[in-house]
């Protein structure tokens, strides 16, 4: 059966969605980044884009290259509320809606002729809907499967539509230029570019034998996507829990003993919300980011009932922070995430004459806790290193 | 008033620790006296780096020097002080073995018995075995511990004796020290654990100080008085040491004068008057001086090299002419003996020899086998913190990323030093708009405290000493990194302790000579031999010289010297000998002045009295040896006291200049010289601050410049070729390519059959050597020659894969840069890539490295290249092809860089001038392309910046001026990897034009 995938692609969403709540913002080269000489930009519309900006570039090199941009908080639950209802709204077309990230969707409508009518007029009646509602513009691309979908929607202008007929998806995309290619990293298109390959019909026209020769086992795929062929589902999205708080340094920072007490105080947070929630943890992600923008992270699995204290939970997170702190660079952020949540169900134990070894330390993060809960969280704290 | 109990610092480290202390030899002695004290022990942690310095610091603030080393290995630490001279020797030679012996142990490694030196430890088990062999102390420093030791000391019977373990002088010093500890174990300061760095309190503390650490001991102050007592502590009778010759022949003298008799017959055929009266009043100095083995010694050494150049004040000697050390005739030159050798000169002057840079590893080698190893040794060189070296190291500890710290360390300029960084920061025009966020102000405060400090020692780039007995005797000897022995001190200790050194130095350019000589042989069988190869006479060398045709010939090559030899139209070697003196940082009015007199101005002299001494240098002081002349002739000096405000001049030290110059008037006043000249005289004494050549080096050097132009001049192919492989020359690899082409040869690229792994020069073409391309690895490049001088030229790509083995990314990098041309069988590059990876996917196993990949391609089984098939791919566009020649020779080659930027200057809408056109547009405004050659920055003397600058384009090389106000404006954007585009006006002097920029626009597409 041939499928009718729509891709719906809004640019720069975040930018778009903030000029919309703030119309005075339109015209001039906007940036979304917490204020701040040392944050990093997290969002541009397209008019500073057009003047070199983009995201992940720091805020103070952005400032020298263009000066009179306007510097706006991003404020991303609002953001994530605008993408949630454009997804609400979609899945009044299909149940399959796939919201990859804020500003691009695949909705498959195979079969629904008979409730909207062709594939290219539901997809403009989608576009219609959000344009009118919500005052975004879209690009929208129609084919039979995402890939083509999406390099479809990427080659139309906002409001309008591209519709790639069933067979034709090779024709369409062999004159385009290899970076359009979704599924093609930085490194195998400059390994193309360096044998001089730069359209995506250039790749589709070799044969599987000659580019195993030099790509080896992803030679199958690359063929494939350059032709056009993608056989995956759309997938309405789904949400693992997770519980993660970022916490970026006030200046960059080396001092070891600092950096040890700024982790403490983030996960006694953690531990807070943690139990707040009556959540226990089954694995934790560490991530710290350098000054110099290079991150790296680590997991662990944790012990169950760790988190019935943050001076445990410190203590088998502080290796971790060792293990990945070893560089002589300092640090901008650090980032902890908690997965796997389960509810706390402990065992008890069988032999009430057993201590408990870890009933101390529970009994005095319970006080802590309640003490926190009455008189606010920085009414108490531990002193020297916990 | 209670008295000062009696105290004596035993254990103490000064910078010369390496990183393990703060404060200078000299800071210490002053601490020490402000403190009270008498007699002060330094102790640097395995070696004797500073004590000179501190011996003169000592002696400055009258201070008693105590000497001694801290011995510190794996097992045990202790400190050593010498109560003898005997006692020296044994600490040279612990501390030799300590740095040259794998298996060292401390209590192994000393003598069986000895009184003449002291040994103190922390360490109980040592001081305990060792008691019976020598005087031992027990250390006890103030802390936790020191009771303990009280204790230990009582049980095992030993005495203790009470210490500070000085690190740094002053409390004060303290984050310094830290600092210096972290930069030194590569840590940052919150990483640097307490076993890392000495407590806060081990600084000079006074003797009250002391004893309050120590009131249940006062007998452990006590000894180290006594001990301080029993040392020596007059270290000022280092003797000379001078080098010593091994011959057959008892009489050094005798053997001496024989061979400059030889020298005679070879060098002038037949003896006259002169010749025999010069070379007689030499060897007396020579003589009594004490310089007869050195002589014979440095004859010895040139001889095992024909391709050397004798510079410096020993070419004045005829002695040395005679012996073939140097090559310029002293009596026809007219040059001074008195420079080198003089009655009343008290330091010891030395034989600069240079030889080519690639065979000095090898020279010296020779001679360690020659005169046996324990007698020679290189001069070391304390490496410090330069201002860039200083901050990055700074920056380091407090963790910034390496891009940021290269933000800012690429904006300082090559002046700016620790001391004055803050000045550097805030007024330099390449900081202008950049703002230095905290933590930086913090960073250039500790960069700036870190000037003079020693973080460890190298190699002098040519000091070598060789003595009669044992170098260990002297100073201790340990390796360099590549391997050499090396002496713990630099070159000046090593002169103030009486040790005679020889520089034997690397010089490119007599590499390249030999390299073009050789050339010349293999091409045309002409054999030219570098002794007896005197261009003085031949024209066109001399015309060459005179256009400033220079680029590529040694010494006038600079753009300051071919301005110099186009504007003077002289290039003979009189004229070369002035030329390379008079270009001075300092002299600049003077050139101006000796421009105009050579074309014929008439000038009246300085004054009568020295009219005959500077008539040969159209009335200009131009040598080291005018300076003295004009002071003994004009105000009386003698000759020692003319020599000695010739150095002062060099150094710029305003108190004494200021003294020498009363002197000097005074002594002027009593000849009748009017005040009016004395001041013309003293001006022209000033343009010699910084540095200034003796009229020997100067000849000795123009030699050298004349051989090379003439090998410019008649061989352009192999001069060429020889230049561009030896490297190390003014310009880059691309501007002496660019020369090449606009002296009509053809530049050929690199060809896997047909380039060496130098550059090679025939005829009228120079071929890229495969050393050029730096993206492949060496040994990969090796093995490729090897292969092909086995089996013959590859004759197929295959061919090529399948005899060498290679590592993927080298292969590419081959093919990128044209190497394989040759042997492609008609494959364009992109398919030729193609090829070559599939080949090695599929036949060498692995993708990641060769040197994993098993030897398929050498079994029996060859595969069949047939069966690969390459698809069809386009060719890559000529600006692909032109980045791919960067990215593997680092210059364009097929084309004139500018044509990278020719999208831009297409869009230009105004002409654009030529280089070659601009004598049409003087005094005109213009606009030009440009590709940066080379660049200088000056001071004005207001002391503002501004840059020379040299660019060219197709048509020709040009000089330009940034003056300050265009300096300031531009700087940020000048670089040497754009093409740009530059507005200015064109001026000329004496016929030669230059360009004095007003806008300079950097094109931006940036070539990788």
């Amino acid at each position: 059966m041939i499928r009718n995938i729509v891709h719906i692609g809004i640019s720069n969403f975040c930018a778009a969605v903030e000029e919309l709540r703030r119309p005075e913002l339109k015209k001039r080269p906007l940036v979304l980044a917490e204020p701040g000489d040392r944050s990093v930009i997290q969002g541009v519309n397209g008019i500073a884009r057009k003047e070199g900006l983009f995201e992940g570039m720091p805020l103070s090199r952005a400032r020298r290259i263009c000066r009179r941009i306007q510097v706006v908080p991003s404020d991303y639950y609002y953001y994530r509320e605008r993408h949630r209802e454009i997804v609400r709204e979609f899945a009044r077309f299909s149940p399959l809606v796939e919201g990859t990230s804020p500003g691009g969707y695949f909705i498959d409508i195979t079969g629904t002729r008979r409730l909207w009518g062709p594939g290219p007029d539901t997809a403009c009646l989608m576009e219609k809907e959000i344009a009118g509602q919500m005052g975004l513009h879209a690009h929208i691309g129609l084919a039979s499967n995402k890939l083509v979908s999406q390099v479809a929607a990427n080659c139309a202008d906002a409001g309008d539509l591209s519709f790639i007929f069933p067979g034709n998806e090779e024709p369409f995309l062999a004159p385009l230029p290899l970076h359009l290619l979704p599924g093609v990293g930085q490194v195998t298109l400059s390994r193309l570019a360096g044998f001089n390959v730069q359209k995506i019909g250039q790749l589709a026209s070799f044969s599987l034998d000659m580019l195993s020769g030099v790509f080896g086992g992803t030679a199958g795929r690359l063929l494939k996507i350059s032709r056009g062929i993608d056989p995956a589902p759309v997938l309405p999205s789904r949400k693992t829990k997770r519980f993660s708080l970022a916490k970026v340094l006030d200046r960059d920072e080396i001092d070891l003993d600092l950096l040890e007490s700024i982790l403490f105080r983030q996960i006694e947070e953690a531990g807070w919300g943690l139990r707040r929630h009556n959540r226990r943890p089954g694995q934790l992600r560490l991530e710290i980011r350098y000054a110099d923008g290079m991150s790296v992270e680590a997991r662990k699995k944790l012990p169950p009932q760790v988190v019935e204290s943050d001076r445990l939970l410190f203590r088998s997170i502080l290796p971790l922070f060792h293990k990945l702190f070893c560089r002589r660079v300092a640090i901008r952020r650090i980032i902890l995430e908690f997965s796997d949540l389960a509810m706390p169900l402990g065992q008890l134990s069988f032999f009430t004459w057993e201590k408990d070894p870890r009933q101390k330390d529970r009994i005095l993060q319970t006080a802590l806790d309640g003490i926190r809960e009455k008189f606010g969280k920085q009414i108490i704290s531990w002193g020297g290193d916990g | 008033m209670q008295q000062a109990p009696d105290f004596v610092h035993l254990h103490v480290h000064s910078f010369y620790s390496m990183m393990r202390g703060a404060s200078s030899p000299s800071a210490l002695c002053r601490e020490a006296k402000k403190a009270g004290f008498t007699r002060l022990a330094l102790t640097d942690t395995n070696g004797i780096y500073g004590l000179m310095n501190f011996l003169d610091a000592a002696r400055e603030n009258g201070i008693k020097p105590i000497v001694g080393a801290s011995i510190e290995e794996r097992e045990a630490s202790a400190v050593i002080l010498a109560k003898t001279v005997p006692g020296y020797e044994i600490l040279c030679d612990l501390i030799t073995r300590l740095h040259t012996e794998k298996d060292f142990f401390l209590a192994a490694s000393l003598p069986e018995k000895s009184r003449d030196i002291v040994l103190i430890s922390e360490n109980p088990e040592l001081v305990k075995g060792l008691k019976e062999r020598f005087e031992c102390y027990l250390e006890i420093v103030p802390g936790p511990k020191d009771r303990k030791l009280i204790e230990a000391a009582k049980s095992i019977g030993v005495r203790p004796v009470a210490s500070n373990a000085v690190h740094f002088a002053h409390e004060e010093d303290y984050p310094l020290y830290r600092l210096a500890r972290a930069i030194g174990l590569n840590k940052t300061l919150g990483t640097l654990s307490d076993e890392d760095a000495a407590a806060p309190g081990r600084w000079l503390k006074s003797a009250e100080g002391m004893a309050a650490h120590f009131p249940n001991c006062p007998e452990a102050l006590a000894n180290a008085a006594s001990i301080a007592r029993s040392c020596q502590t007059s270290w000022d009778n280092f003797r000379t040491v001078f080098p010593y010759y091994r011959d057959k022949e008892e009489d050094h003298f005798r053997l001496l004068l024989s061979k400059c008799r030889k020298g005679i017959s070879w060098r002038f055929g037949q003896t006259n008057n002169a010749v025999e009266q010069r070379l007689e009043e030499e060897l007396d100095l020579i003589q009594s001086k004490g310089f007869v083995d050195y002589f014979l010694v440095v004859a010895d050494i040139v001889r095992r090299r024909p391709i050397h150049c004798g510079r410096g004040s020993g070419a004045a000697s005829l002695v040395s002419y005679l012996l073939g050390i140097t090559h310029v005739d002293p009596i026809r030159h007219k040059l001074l003996f008195g420079r080198f050798l003089n009655p009343e000169r008290k330091d010891l002057p030395d034989i600069d020899v240079d030889f080519p840079w690639d065979e000095r590893d090898a020279l010296f080698s020779e001679i360690r086998t020659f005169y046996g190893d324990e007698r020679v040794a290189l001069v070391s060189n304390h490496v410090g913190f330069g201002a860039r070296a200083s901050v990055r190291e700074v920056a380091k500890v407090f963790g910034i990323p390496p891009a940021e710290i290269k933000e800012v360390t690429r904006r300082m300029n090559y002046w700016a030093s620790p001391d004055n960084l803050w000045e550097h920061v805030k007024t330099y025009p390449k900081f202008r708009n950049f703002q230095l966020d905290p933590p930086w102000p913090e960073i250039i405060d500790l960069a700036s405290r870190l000037e003079s400090l020693p973080r460890n020692i190298g190699t002098h780039c040519g000091g070598v000493v060789l003595v009669p007995d044992r170098v260990r005797r002297y100073v201790p000897v340990q390796f360099s990194a590549k391997g050499v022995p090396i002496i713990q001190w630099e070159k000046d200790q090593t002169e103030k302790a009486g040790l005679v050194k020889i520089d034997l130095l690397g010089n490119r350019t007599l590499a390249v000579i030999r390299d073009a000589l050789a050339a010349i042989r293999e091409n045309t069988g002409q054999s030219l031999d570098y002794p007896n190869l005197n261009p003085a006479d031949d024209q066109p060398t001399i015309d060459l010289i005179k256009r400033g045709d220079t680029i590529g010939v040694f010494y006038l090559e600079s753009p300051s010297m071919r301005l110099l030899l186009e504007k003077s139209q002289k290039g003979d070697f009189d004229h070369l000998v002035i030329h390379s003196s008079i270009i001075r940082p300092a002299a600049n009015r003077y050139i101006q002045e000796y421009i105009r007199r050579i074309h014929g101005e008439p000038y009246e002299p300085l004054h009568p009295s020295i009219k005959e001494i500077l008539a040969e240098n159209y009335g200009i002081l131009v040598y080291q040896e005018d300076v003295v002349q004009v002071a003994m002739i004009m105000a009386g000096f003698t000759w020692g006291e003319a020599d000695a405000l010739r150095k002062i001049i060099g150094k710029k030290s305003r108190e004494q200049l200021s003294s020498y110059r009363e002197r000097f008037a005074q002594g002027c006043a009593r000849n009748g010289i009017s005040s009016e000249v004395v001041n013309k005289v003293w001006e022209m004494f000033i343009s010699f601050s910084g540095y200034s050549f003796c009229k020997p080096h100067s000849a000795s050097y123009a030699m050298v410049s004349l051989k090379s132009a003439y090998l410019k001049n008649h061989h352009p192919a192999e001069f060429m070729a020889a230049v561009i492989s030896n490297g190390g020359g003014y310009y880059s690899t691309f501007a002496y390519v660019s020369e090449a082409r606009r002296m009509g040869l053809a530049v050929e690229g690199p060809d896997i059959n047909k380039s060496r792994m130098a550059w090679t020069g025939k005829e009228k073409a120079v071929r890229v050597g495969l050393q050029q391309l730096h993206a492949i690895r060496r040994d990969s490049v090796e093995a490729i020659l090897r292969e092909r001088d086995r089996g013959g030229p590859f004759v197929s790509i295959e061919d090529f894969l399948r005899r060498v083995t290679i590592h993927p990314s080298d292969a590419a990098a081959l093919a990128r840069s044209g190497s394989l041309d040759c042997i492609s069988g008609g494959l364009n590059h992109p398919r030729l890539l193609w090829y070559i990876e599939s080949w090695l996917n599929r036949f060498s196993g692995s993708r990641k490295g060769a040197s994993k990949a098993p030897n398929i391609q050498k079994t029996a089984f060859t595969p069949r290249a047939a069966s690969l098939k390459v698809p069809a791919l386009l060719d890559f566009a000529d600006l692909e092809k032109w980045h791919h020649e960067w990215e593997t020779l680092g210059f364009v080659l097929s084309v004139h860089p500018l044509r990278l930027a020719d999208p831009f200057f297409r869009s230009i809408r105004r002409p654009l001038v030529s280089a070659r056109d601009f004598q049409k547009y003087i005094g005109q405004k213009i606009w030009v392309k440009a590709w940066p050659i080379s660049r200088k920055e000056v001071y004005t003397k207001k002391g503002d910046e501004m840059e020379f600058f040299t660019f060219e384009d197709e048509t020709g090389i040009f000089e330009t001026v940034f003056f300050p106000k265009s300096f300031s404006r531009f700087c940020q954007d000048l670089d040497m990897a754009h093409a740009y585009l530059l507005q200015g006006r064109v001026a000329s002097e004496f016929g030669v034009v230059s360009l004095n920029v007003d806008y300079a626009y950097r094109v931006p597409e940036r070539v990788r």
